[in-house]
């Protein structure tokens, strides 16, 4: 059966996108620091565009250019641009390109796009990866102190799967910046988030210079000891920095929301509201899937949601939250393109496909997606070799099904999953009698784990294999239905199993 | 009211030096340029004269701060000066003699001008780039050769120039011979000058992306001679492309992170730096390919700037030098001296 690993609580990691994106760039940019603490006086500048005046030559001309080019004041050497091009001379690449950004004042052509993945086909991020991995090693090789490029690199292994090199070139980042540069010193802690180590994640973040100085090192601390169950040493110094006021609001936002969680966690709901609000006050968008995790609603709520930037997340979680599945899909599909090694977005995306949209080939097509950074989620095989039996293709269920057997140590209600799935693909082998038997142990299971929603939801997978078999009739599927009903167990995932039943009973099939 | 400093032409010094002709160069209306230039004449040989406008000091804002900046600067100008001709240092530019025009009944305002005559150049690095379509790809080597030289003469003598840039590098002898010039911004260690805990001492436009954000290192030697390196890895580039190092990293680096945009602290914007530093490196190298058919120069070449204008000072230098087992000044340049002689020699054989 279809399972969404949504039970647990949401925790608010730093998010690990390429460095050059904005996102990545409002984090690293602190407000803390005076605007203009750098204008640097253009005396020499203007003398230079006096001598110009004075004596138009091309050495004249380039030295404006040049000094007004350093200085930001490119608007002021337009004239001089010209002059050098009216002298028909050969020119040097450097010249002229720097010539053609003075005349087209196309200043962000500079940014070096050679690095981000940016087709949003599936198989091609892969092969952007790879192609991206290939040019950032050629680059390497001449220059290996560059921090960003090992940084990328390690990203982009993320992406591959290959959690060995990317953990070197990870390693090989953070000393490069020393543990000094927050982005990469985040960056770092989320991959070995990825690698599920979190005690190297929270050392990672613990071992920065700017440890306890930085409240967005902070935010990540007391997350950390969220997931170890811990209490937070440094939640303490959280509070006292958002109370020194000496941070914008922009820069203790998610501060704010990972405090907010742990108040939460310890049930002061009040204090915990405190932080969320303080939260949203400049929220990005994952401090603001944070709040929205924990609070129904607050101020603001839909204009926040529609005018954060790549705020798919919370997007696609509301829209599920109306039901309008396929809206909630558009917006997780390009959560999981955002984010293509997060588990969280890929459950989310694996589960809207085959649990609810039942668009078994698209959960095919995304799972294995996510499997290929994720090779050992028994969520996304399970979910994988139940898409592949509803679609009748016993030989790669039993694939994903033989894989989630080599996943060690899988929980109690991981168990009961893997029976009523074995017993699913039994059923479309025509195998009646094994796959009843397999589905009666797992409600079995789930009755003995005194898990109610779980042995719903394998109650009503039972059912529908047995009423696909002719095996029990339309108004057994109903009685079972209304007996699940009368129980209080119509809510939540079990909902929307009754509801992708009734429609089969109804004849009203997707 | 006339500037008698900027009326000088037929008088005739003190020394027999005459006055004889007004070399033209705007003074700046932000008011940072005191000093008016001339050429003067004695016994038949020419040189260059520059006199200290004090008279323009007069009437400004804080006006005895200004004078006290411009006696200070120039006094430790003429010391250096002095002490690099008395150590015969003979990469930088000579000075003839210094000392001080007084008052004429004539001037409309009595003042004393100070005053310094050097050797006359032939021109600089920046006049040169007018016959830049013929520009020889040997002769940059040599140049560059004898202005790492000079370099390391003032190093040697812990004193640091902190203003190379083209118009600072002069031409003589038919242009075979490049020296240094304009130690205004010139320190010596230990001697504090008005512009010794200056953020940026020299031109902002050929500034080390350290000083430009305002990130400076107490050491002195990481902070000034670091500065120095820079420098003569972005003449580097510039002999080359014409572009300095400053504008070459401001092509690659996007406009949030310029240096009049950044807000955070430089260890944060070192990363994109570094990027932005590879990026022009490589740019540099596949220019260099216009010059040079040998790999290895260009290779040698690249590697040159990218030890010398690295953006973290503390990673500047030779990597001979930067070790961790051998105390020595990671800021030493002789070993560029000896690879741009050879490389110019092979270059010559080659060409």
């Amino acid at each position: 059966m279809a399972i969404l690993d949504d039970n647990k609580p949401r925790i608010i990691l730093p998010r690990w996108r390429n460095a050059k994106s904005d996102s990545s760039k409002l984090i690293l940019q602190s407000e803390i620091k005076e605007a203009g603490t750098n204008q640097i006086t253009t005396d020499i500048f203007l003398q230079s565009k006096l001598e110009f005046t004075e004596n138009k030559t091309f050495s004249n001309a380039l030295e404006v250019v040049n000094s007004g080019f350093s200085l930001n004041e490119e608007h002021n050497t337009i004239e001089e641009a010209k002059f050098i091009l009216s002298l028909n001379k050969k020119l040097p690449n450097s010249v002229k390109k720097i010539l053609q950004l003075i005349l087209n004042d196309t200043a962000d052509t500079t940014f070096d796009k050679n690095t981000e993945v940016t087709n949003p086909h599936l198989t091609n991020i892969f092969k952007e990866a790879g192609k991206n991995i290939s040019e950032i090693r050629k680059r390497l090789i001449n220059f290996s102190y560059n921090p960003l490029l090992w940084l990328e690199l390690s990203r982009l292994y993320s992406i591959l799967g290959n959690i060995n090199k990317a953990e070197s070139a990870a390693q090989i980042a953070l000393q490069l910046s020393q543990n000094s540069n927050r982005l990469i010193t985040r960056s770092v802690s989320r991959f070995y988030v990825h690698k599920q180590d979190f005690e190297q994640a929270q050392s990672v973040i613990r071992k920065s210079p700017y440890f306890l100085t930085d409240p967005w090192l902070v935010a990540a601390d007391i997350s950390y000891s969220q997931f170890l169950q811990r209490i937070s040493t440094s939640a303490k110094t959280g509070k006292q920095m958002i109370e020194s006021k000496s941070f914008s609001n922009r820069d203790i936002t998610e501060l704010a929301a990972a405090l907010g969680t742990q108040e939460y966690f310890n049930k002061s709901i009040k204090e915990g509201q405190k932080y969320f609000y303080k939260a949203l006050k400049a929220p990005n968008e994952n401090s603001f899937a944070q709040v929205d995790f924990f609070l129904e609603d607050f101020e603001n709520k839909n204009l926040l949601i529609e005018n954060i930037t790549n705020n798919y997340e919370a997007q696609s979680v509301e829209l599920r939250k109306e039901k309008k599945y396929e809206d909630s899909f558009n917006k997780s599909f390009k959560w999981l393109i955002d984010q293509p090694f997060s588990r969280r977005a890929a459950y989310f995306n694996s589960y809207l496909l085959c649990g609810i949209l039942e668009n078994f080939e698209k959960a095919v097509e995304i799972g294995k997606f996510s499997l290929r950074s994720n090779p050992k989620s028994f969520l996304l095989n399970n979910n994988i070799a139940y898409s592949y039996a509803q679609l009748n293709d016993v030989k790669n269920a039993s694939y994903f099904l033989k894989r989630m057997k080599n996943i060690h140590p899988i929980s109690d209600e991981q168990k009961v999953i893997l029976l009523a799935t074995e017993g699913l693909i039994k059923f479309k082998e025509k195998k009646i009698e094994e796959g009843q038997s397999l589905y009666r142990r797992a409600i079995e299971e789930a009755e003995l784990q005194k898990n109610a929603s779980l042995k719903a939801q394998a109650l009503l997978h039972f059912a529908r294999e047995e009423y696909d078999s002719n095996t029990i009739n339309k108004d057994e599927v109903f009685k079972i239905i209304s007996n699940l009903e009368k129980e209080g167990l119509k809510r939540g995932d079990v909902e929307i199993e009754i509801a992708n039943l009734s429609r089969i009973l109804t004849g009203k099939r997707k | 009211m006339a500037n008698p400093a900027e009326n000088l032409v037929g008088r005739i010094l003190e020394n027999g030096w005459e006055v004889v002709e007004h070399i033209s160069r705007k003074p700046s209306s932000s008011g940072g340029n005191f000093s008016v230039s001339y050429k003067a004449r004695k016994n038949g040989q020419i040189a260059f004269l520059k006199v200290v406008n004090i008279a323009r000091a007069f009437g400004m804002p804080e006006m005895m701060k200004v004078l006290e900046i411009l006696t200070v600067s120039h006094n430790r100008e003429c010391e250096l000066l002095i002490e690099c001709k008395d150590k015969r240092l003979d990469k930088i530019i000579r000075v003839i003699e210094s000392g001080e025009i007084p008052p004429s009944p004539l001037d409309a305002i009595q003042v004393t001008i100070p005053y310094v005559i050097f050797e006359l150049a032939e021109g600089s690095l920046r006049d040169e780039l007018n016959y830049f379509d013929k520009f020889d790809a040997v002769w940059s080597l040599k140049s560059l050769h004898q202005l790492f030289v000079g370099i390391n003469q003032l190093h040697y003598n812990n004193i640091v120039h902190q203003d190379l840039k083209p118009s600072n590098i002069v031409l003589f002898d038919k242009k075979e011979k490049s020296k240094l010039a304009d130690l205004g911004r010139a320190d010596k260690k230990g001697v504090i000058a008005p512009h010794t805990n200056f953020k940026i001492a020299g031109d902002p436009a050929y500034a080390p992306p350290e000083h430009l954000y305002g990130y400076l290192l107490a050491d002195w030697s990481f902070r000034r001679q670091a500065c120095d390196l820079f420098h003569l890895g972005s003449m580097i580039t510039f002999y080359f492309i014409q572009i300095p190092m400053t504008t070459l990293l401001k092509t690659y680096l996007p406009s949030d992170y310029h240096w009049n945009n950044w807000k955070g602290n430089y260890q944060d914007v070192l990363p994109y730096l570094l990027d932005a530093f590879d990026n022009a490196c490589l740019h540099f190298a596949d220019e260099l390919k216009n010059y040079f058919t040998d790999n290895e120069i260009i290779s040698e070449l690249e590697s040159m700037v990218r030890q010398l204008c690295h953006p973290d000072p503390e990673k500047r230098g030779h990597p001979d030098y930067r070790s961790t087992f051998v105390k020595r000044n990671p800021f030493l340049v002789d070993k560029y001296i000896s690879r741009l002689n050879a490389l110019a020699n092979k270059a010559e054989i080659q060409k």
